[in-house]
């Protein structure tokens, strides 16, 4: 008995080889790496000047004297101040539509399509058709039509130009509310038609059930989406990559942390600030978990562990007591089905 | 009387019913509208003639008379700047392959999780689950020095031996992804463990219950895991950024090799080209969207619920 238990752990350890091996090398080791490198002078094609400098790396970061990391942080601001608007709309929109997707209006399978269809696009064919739809010169189509020439995709965000961001903010609905949107139908369409009638059955009006019944039950799927979309958002890349003018300058470009990593990583010009740059990284990095969990936190779900079972077990109670009130009030309607 | 009640409720209901269909067929019919103007607008340009397309840039779709397909001969025939069919192909395989050992890895590691026991489970998933919360984006400037020094180390001269090691690089590196992973372990944790014991009481080895009845009930799972893999893949767009600096573009990625046209100014004169390109880039990704949409936005639906 004892041997077989062995072999049955061999046989799972073993298994487990390929996922852990990979894990560890292209997740665990380089993570270990930026956070060593961040206490270094680093410099990946001339090693022999690489050193420990303690906490140097952080202080050149957090000096707002120094152009550099001025411009992490200004570019940190600009994502932050995007994202605040940006990811709530992504939220709203999805679920308006959802909500009316689930009314079931004819032809709603093909409406459901073409809202999705943008998610499937890559980032690039996006800022191909809106680059060209917002063009700065007369060409453009919006400037075509209009007979206007506004430069839609020059300057720099919040600075004297807000067209930019609003092109970008645009794009983004357009090509992003599509997962979200499908997500929380499917939340919408799994709340059992049981509790709606009992709603009803007490003189809820639609607006009621909507707070009190539509709303609570999706509260997990919401905050699956937010977080999803606010993890999403702080890390915005290519959006801005795609969407823009090729006469802005390098300040004009770098808007978000992200950017401004992969600009200095890109350019072997900055080899010797990889140190600096793994600090950067690792602060951004932090701030990142900060709002995951503040966002976790706030939407009550910090045991993603249990978070499935707890919801199905709510969502099964819930339709016992749908059941039950519908019972008492002399109904022929069996509910308790959510499927249609 | 309480069946008279309730005829009379349904019916009013039935009548809010229709009213609420209506006002939200009206709405989507818009949003919709809305919704394929860029894609009408994408399609309708790379057909435009360059006469076109300087005359009247302000309409959805060609004159009449000036259909054309030049921009698609354009990039068709001569090997220009766009090398859609190159890229097309570099994204299609290493798409797949990341596809492919990802679903391997994810079933294969949620089964032994799920339904083998060994020592330290608890603590290994608890350990994952904790590291979902760190950004990868710690790990993105070591990984490319990693990238740069084993490139160096092993001295590959041969294009094909580059071409090889830039790939590996593309592809390998997410396919331990731990969101994916746990998915497929909590819908493996929602089979009931019966099957799984009667199927070894009746003398079932591990592959054989792996293979006849964990693999098959997992096909929505998996169809999840594809749909959010690829679409990642395909659109990935930092990490090859990197990896490709300095290569040739016969190598890119498609998304990576597309944003030649966003780099430079639009203009008139790209903007034809440019459409095409994009049509035909997003060509395969259509197709497989047409056919599987339905069970994929299914699938999508329930992964609320699921995980």
């Amino acid at each position: 008995m004892k041997k077989s238990k062995r072999r049955k752990n061999s046989v799972a350890v073993a298994l487990l080889v390929p996922y852990v091996a990979v894990f560890l090398l292209f997740s665990v080791i380089p993570c270990v790496m930026g956070f060593v490198f961040s206490f270094m002078k680093y410099n990946p094609i001339m090693p022999d000047g690489n050193k420990f400098v303690g906490f140097d790396n952080y202080e050149t970061l957090f000096n707002f004297n120094n152009t550099v990391s001025l411009k992490f942080w200004k570019s940190f601001g600009t994502m932050f101040l995007f994202d605040i608007v940006m990811v709530p709309t992504l939220i709203v929109i999805p679920l308006t539509l959802a909500y009316l997707i689930n009314l079931h209006p004819p032809g709603y399978k093909f409406f459901r399509a073409v809202i999705y269809l943008p998610s499937v696009i890559s980032v690039s064919v996006m800022g191909i058709i809106f680059g060209s739809l917002f063009g700065g010169d007369k060409f453009g189509f919006f400037n075509a039509l209009f007979g206007t020439e506004i430069k839609w995709l020059s300057g720099k965000p919040f600075d004297g130009d807000f067209l930019r961001w609003l092109v970008i903010f645009i794009a983004s609905i357009w090509w992003q509310t599509g997962t979200n949107f499908v997500i929380l139908s499917g939340a919408l369409r799994n709340i059992p038609k049981s509790l709606y009638e009992a709603c009803e059955m007490d003189g809820g009006s639609r607006w009621r059930s909507i707070v009190h019944v539509t709303l609570p039950n999706i509260k997990s799927s919401i905050g699956i989406c937010t977080f999803n979309t606010l993890i999403a958002y702080l890390g915005l890349y290519g959006q801005p990559y795609v969407l823009h003018s090729a006469e802005n300058t390098i300040d004009q470009e770098i808007v978000s942390p992200m950017m401004f990593i992969q600009y200095y990583l890109k350019n072997s010009s900055y080899v010797n600030m990889t140190g600096y740059i793994c600090a950067a990284a690792i602060v951004f990095g932090i701030i990142v978990m900060i709002f995951g969990t503040v966002e976790r936190r706030v939407m009550g779900e910090r045991k993603r562990t249990d978070k499935y079972v707890t919801e199905y077990n709510r969502l099964t109670a819930d339709a016992q007591r749908g059941i039950a009130v519908l019972a008492d009030s002399d109904s022929t309607t069996g509910g308790g089905s959510n499927v249609e | 009387m309480s069946s008279r009640k309730t005829g009379k409720l349904l019916s009013k209901s039935e009548r809010t019913i229709r009213k609420e269909k209506t006002v939200s067929f009206i709405i989507l019919f818009f949003v919709t509208l809305l919704w394929m103007l860029p894609l009408v607008y994408m399609v309708g340009t790379s057909f435009k003639s360059e006469y076109d397309l300087q005359t009247h840039p302000e309409t959805l779709l060609p004159s009449s008379g000036e259909w054309t397909l030049a921009h698609y001969q354009s990039f068709l025939s001569s090997d220009s700047d766009a090398r859609i069919f190159a890229w097309l192909g570099n994204s299609l395989w290493s798409a797949l392959a990341h596809v492919g050992l990802t679903v391997l890895l994810d079933l294969l590691t949620a089964f032994v999780l799920v339904f083998l026991d060994f020592k330290g489970k608890r603590v290994f998933v608890k350990l994952l689950y904790l590291w979902m919360a760190v950004p990868g984006v710690i790990g993105t400037a070591p990984m490319f020095a990693m990238f740069a020094a084993i490139r160096n180390g092993l001295s590959i001269q041969s294009a094909a031996g580059s071409y090889a090691y830039i790939y590996f690089w593309i592809v390998v590196p997410g396919i331990s992804g731990i969101f994916n992973m746990l998915l497929m372990r909590n819908f493996f944790l929602s089979i009931p463990r019966d099957i799984v014991d009667s199927a070894r009481s009746d003398g079932a080895s591990n592959f054989k219950i792996f293979m006849r009845i964990i693999v098959p009930l997992a096909r929505s799972t998996i169809l999840l895991i594809v749909l959010f893999t690829f679409t990642g893949a395909w659109n990935s767009l930092n990490w090859p950024q990197l990896i490709f600096s300095g290569e040739t573009s016969k190598w890119w990625t498609v998304t990576m090799g597309l944003t030649k046209f966003t780099d430079s100014q639009a203009s008139a004169a790209t903007t034809g080209v440019a459409m095409a390109t994009s049509v035909f880039a997003m060509l395969p990704i259509i197709i497989v969207f047409l056919f599987t949409q339905n069970k994929m936005i299914d699938g999508m639906a329930s992964s609320g619920i699921k995980g």
